[in-house]
């Protein structure tokens, strides 16, 4: 250990985690229900596992995880489909085992980094071809396609979350990544004509500028364009209540009884928490129980709401340095696996987190992603720990080619 | 490669840190606005502690009549509401409302944990609470924690038992109904249309409920409506437009209950508009919408006359003489009659096979041709065509003109009626069980034949328009709440298969029966204006038979075709036809104010 050991990057990992535990702790203090209040108990029990799975990753020569990537790809592939085959159709996203209820979502996006980054690091390539990326494009559709039907939205965006930061780190152009993503960026545009005009123009502009091959030029345009035309279609078939989902999916607002309370109630709690917060125990809504999800998806709020805009900071000072970790491992790493996987785990990082905060004060739609480390969800500790115990072996053989 | 290298990598770490940073100091500022700029405004929020959502019912929206008399409408009526967070024990709590109630506890707790949406959101214990009650609670105020009270609409049916079954009535939707709500559109305690209109157009009338935020201290304390957040205005039900006249309906249905128990059905033959739909008895379906009390749902459920069913779509009868204009018109479309065809005369009874089959005239008719059979009904001229005609080539026509099938009319539970076929005497009787003497009955409509009311509107209507057989319905637009206006268009389902020609011979039947001097239906004739009809009485074999009377008039372009069945009333000529006449004046003197209606020949 000693000076290859990134203790800076662990001590953070495990502040998170523990005061995450605290805050379940007293999100279900106020509870009747006794399986509520042992949540915190339990959550104890989700760390060590993960330490442990963190020490047994650390431990294990990295070479077997990449050697292995597509074994853990494929097998994962084929967890995700018995589960959507056992529960014949009725959508869920847990196994249940002994008495813990096991998310494969969360090591399907652990596997999908680690397989990408293999194929991307041992790719050939000539120059301008873009072939590539649709390959990995398939890689990534298949498990996101396979948890979008669970259905679990949040978890298969990570999944696209993975795709746009490997292909960043690839040193794919900023113009690139966005004629990519062009068709969903078209699909939102085209629910009003001018909007879409505008971005269609626009598109224009950078398929020009960005001197693709023509082949390639026109594949974009026309995609574009079958989006463009053909959601106005799709959107004025869908019966009143499918349109009314979409919406507040996007905007919680427009639905005060669902989604929209649980925002409306989430920015109260943020809002009353002030400088130093209401205090560990106090603050009425989390005592009330009026955010149904408190322990799970919206602990940011308990967070906000007991110890205010000082321990906010202070859990957002620990997310930065994790993911500047992170990074600064995958920049520092030689080994081009290592690199892209290191980069790809802290991506799921920062994208969980943004979107969770975001949806706690109400800048983001409700997706249900867990806050790292400190929701409660045994799963995705255990992958987040694994992530750190990649990151923190990666950062031991930085130097490794 | 460029991806590789160390500068490129380099370059794109650092945008991805700033990015990410980026990121953060917008959480950071917003949380620094909401925490610390705005905090108080939070901090009261959550002092006063929050909201809670209280569901404002829409309004269903109303039925009016063609010159847009309200026919339903809504009323106020108070709520019962319970918050489950402020109340201490919840059996207790059940069984001293179930006594202020005077209703069973455990119905009390039922409601409550079918009803439960979470410790904060208020259920639904009771519709429709007297002011007395309501009074008694908010003076014990204190002993009811957690009890609230809200105006919600009510349906109401100004018009008590007339027309009740062409609205139906509503109810709460029940467990299989919200069920089958795929769309999620209804929450427990919803009222949904459960018969008739009601329930045809349901998705039309119920409107959209509405929302409003309440606001509730820390302690639970309701502290009424939050001001910065305005509640959600519930959409009333669109409206629903009949064709329907009240001013008829009120006359056949008034004269029906004097005569007892029975059907009118009035179209107009041009477009299958409905004027009227009597069925007698009839019911209060003020009794399902509001509190029903235990003795006023048992009178109902235990009259022997079934007032809940509606005998215009759902009786079946045999149609009687009236039949006999569509076994004429099997006759002409089949070469077996023409005009004046004649065969052996009526001496009162004639024996088919071995058995012997009377006339309803003991004395006979003697020698007539097919319009003078038709107007004076004699039974001994059809059995004869009937026997000629056949089984086969009879049903066949009746299935033809669509008897046994549904008119397609808009409202729920129309049943089909019956034609016999040689295949179903197979069934009932076996093979070789009954004889080709069967059709002699039917001829003259009586036996396995059975109809609706409104099927022999539908069919007298198409042989008074040319044969055109219109879909019946009784909405004829819908207006929302937007003020778009949906037009109910009429349908064309089918024609009569007769000939012009041939039709032209059955209306000369039809207008010798009110006008002939030995018609049948003479008292429903008219000055000035020629009546077609038909009397008939169908024989019942539970009790007195039944008197019909279906008529169509002016006999060219008619506008209005009326159906009358009176039950155990005897012949048709005599009750059910003055009932028809005072539906025809009334008829001409609201639409035809330059014809004299008046009759031509008194009673």
């Amino acid at each position: 250990m000693g000076k290859t050991f990134d203790w800076s990057l662990f001590v953070a990992a495990l502040l998170l985690s523990i005061i995450g535990i605290v805050l379940i702790y007293a999100a279900s203090y106020y509870s009747l229900q006794p399986e509520t209040k042992a949540l915190s108990l339990k959550q104890l029990i989700w760390l060590g596992i993960g330490l442990g799975v963190c020490a047994g990753i650390y431990f294990t020569p990295l070479k077997i995880h990449e050697a292995f990537s597509f074994v853990y790809y494929f097998s994962i592939i084929v967890v995700l489909i018995i589960l959507l085959a056992t529960t014949g159709g009725v959508a869920t996203r847990w196994f249940r085992l002994g008495g813990f209820n096991i998310q494969p979502s969360e090591l399907a996006k652990l596997a999908v980094v680690l397989a990408v980054s293999r194929y991307i690091a041992f790719r050939k390539i000539k120059p301008g071809d873009l072939s590539w990326i649709f390959v990995i494009l398939l890689f990534i559709s298949v498990p996101a396609a396979l948890v979008l039907v669970q259905p679990d939205l949040g978890s298969s965006l990570v999944f696209f979350a993975i795709f746009i930061a490997m292909l960043f780190w690839s040193g794919l152009p900023l113009t690139k990544i966005i004629l990519i993503i062009s068709p969903i960026i078209s699909l939102i545009c085209a629910f009003h004509w001018f909007s879409w005009a505008v971005f269609f123009f626009l598109l224009l502009v950078l398929v020009f500028v960005s001197r693709l091959r023509i082949s390639q030029g026109s594949f974009f345009v026309t995609v574009n364009l079958a989006v463009g035309m053909i959601t106005p279609i799709m959107w004025n078939k869908l019966h009143d209540y499918q349109k009314m989902r979409i919406i507040t999916f996007l905007d919680p607002g427009q639905d005060p009884r669902g989604a929209g309370y649980q925002i409306i109630q989430s920015k109260i709690a943020v809002g009353a928490g002030g400088l130093f917060g209401q205090g560990f125990l106090q603050g009425t809504q989390t005592k009330l129980n009026f955010l149904p999800e408190q322990h799970t998806d919206f602990i940011f709020s308990v967070l906000a709401e007991q110890f205010g805009f000082v321990g906010c900071l202070i859990v957002l000072i620990l997310f930065a340095w994790i993911i500047y970790r992170g990074f600064a491992i995958a920049l520092k790493a030689r080994n081009q696996f290592y690199s892209y996987a290191a980069c790809g785990l802290t991506a799921v990082l920062v994208f969980q987190a943004i979107i969770n905060i975001g949806m706690t004060i109400g800048l983001m739609p409700v997706t249900g992603l867990p806050l790292p480390f400190m929701s409660y969800g045994g799963s995705s500790m255990v992958f987040f720990w694994a992530s750190i115990g990649l990151l923190l072996t990666i950062n031991r053989n930085w130097q490794e080619y | 490669m460029i991806a590789d290298s160390p500068e490129r990598r380099k370059t794109n770490y650092r945008i991805l840190i700033l990015a990410i940073l980026a990121f953060m100091l917008f959480i950071v500022v917003k949380l620094f606005g909401m925490q610390l700029f705005s905090g108080g405004v939070y901090k009261k929020a959550s002092e006063r502690n929050s909201v809670r959502i209280v569901p404002i019912s829409a309004p269903r929206g109303l039925i009016k009549d063609r010159d847009g008399t309200t026919l339903v409408k809504n009323r106020p009526s108070y709520s019962m509401y319970m918050v489950p967070y402020e109340v201490k024990n919840l059996d207790s709590m059940s069984i001293k409302i179930a006594e202020v109630l005077k209703e069973n506890p455990e119905e009390i707790r039922n409601r409550i944990s079918q009803g439960w949406k979470g410790r904060f959101q208020p259920i639904r214990l009771k519709r429709d609470v007297d002011f007395g009650t309501v009074c008694h609670f908010e003076e014990h105020a204190l002993d009811f924690p957690g009890i609230m009270f809200q105006v919600e609409p009510t349906r109401l049916y100004p018009q008590s038992n007339l027309g009740s079954h062409i609205w139906g009535y509503v109810g709460e939707a029940t467990a299989e109904e919200l069920e089958e709500d795929a769309e999620n559109r209804y929450a427990l305690g919803d009222i949904v249309g459960k018969e008739g209109l009601e329930k045809q157009y349901e998705e039309y009338l119920r409107g959209v409920n509405g929302l409003k935020y309440i606001e509730i201290t820390a302690a639970g304390k309701m502290l009424g409506e939050l001001t910065d957040k305005e509640r959600i205005k519930p959409v009333r039900g669109s409206e629903l437009v009949l064709e329907l006249d009240w001013e008829l309906q009120n006359i056949a249905e008034k004269e029906l209950l004097e005569r007892g128990s029975g059907a009118v059905v009035a179209l107009d033959p041009r477009d299958g508009a409905v004027r009227i739909m009597a069925s007698v008895p009839n019911f209060d379906a003020n009794l399902f919408s509001g509190v029903v009390s235990r003795e006023a749902w048992d009178a109902v459920m235990s009259d022997s006359l079934h007032p809940l069913y509606n005998r215009s779509i759902k009786g079946t009868y045999p149609p009687g003489s009236t039949m006999k204009l569509f076994t004429a018109a099997a006759g002409l479309e089949n070469d077996i009659v023409v005009e004046n065809s004649t065969f052996d005369p009526c001496l009162g009874a004639r024996r088919f096979g071995n058995r012997p089959f009377r006339c309803w005239r003991p004395g006979g008719h003697g020698k007539l041709d097919l319009v003078g059979a038709i107007i004076q009904s004699c039974d001994i001229y059809f059995y004869q065509l009937g026997v000629q005609e056949g089984l086969d080539i009879w049903s066949k026509f009746c299935k033809d003109s669509r008897f046994g099938m549904r008119t397609g009319i808009d409202l729920p539970g129309e049943v089909t009626g019956l034609v016999p076929s040689a295949r179903y005497f197979d069934k009932r009787y076996g093979k070789s069980g009954w004889t080709r003497y069967l059709v002699v009955n039917l001829s003259i409509g009586q036996g396995e034949l059975l109809v609706t009311p409104l099927q022999m509107a539908v069919l007298f209507a198409a042989l008074g328009n040319g044969g055109i057989i219109y879909s019946p319905r009784l909405a004829s637009r819908i207006i929302t709440y937007g003020g778009d206006i949906i037009k109910i268009e009429p349908e064309i389902v089918g024609s009569l298969p007769v000939s012009e020609e041939n039709l032209e011979i059955l209306k000369k039947g039809l207008l010798g029966v009110t006008t002939h001097e030995r018609g049948t239906a003479r008292v429903a004739a008219l000055k000035d204006i020629d009546v077609g009809g038909k009397t008939g009485t169908a024989q019942n074999p539970h009790g007195e038979d039944h008197a019909l009377f279906i008529c169509f008039a002016p006999l060219e372009n008619p506008e209005i075709a009326i159906a009358v069945i009176v039950e155990n009333a005897g012949h048709g000529g005599s009750v059910a036809a003055p009932l028809a006449k005072k539906i025809l004046l009334k008829y001409f003197e609201e639409y035809r104010a330059d014809i004299n209606p008046v009759k031509k020949i008194d009673i």
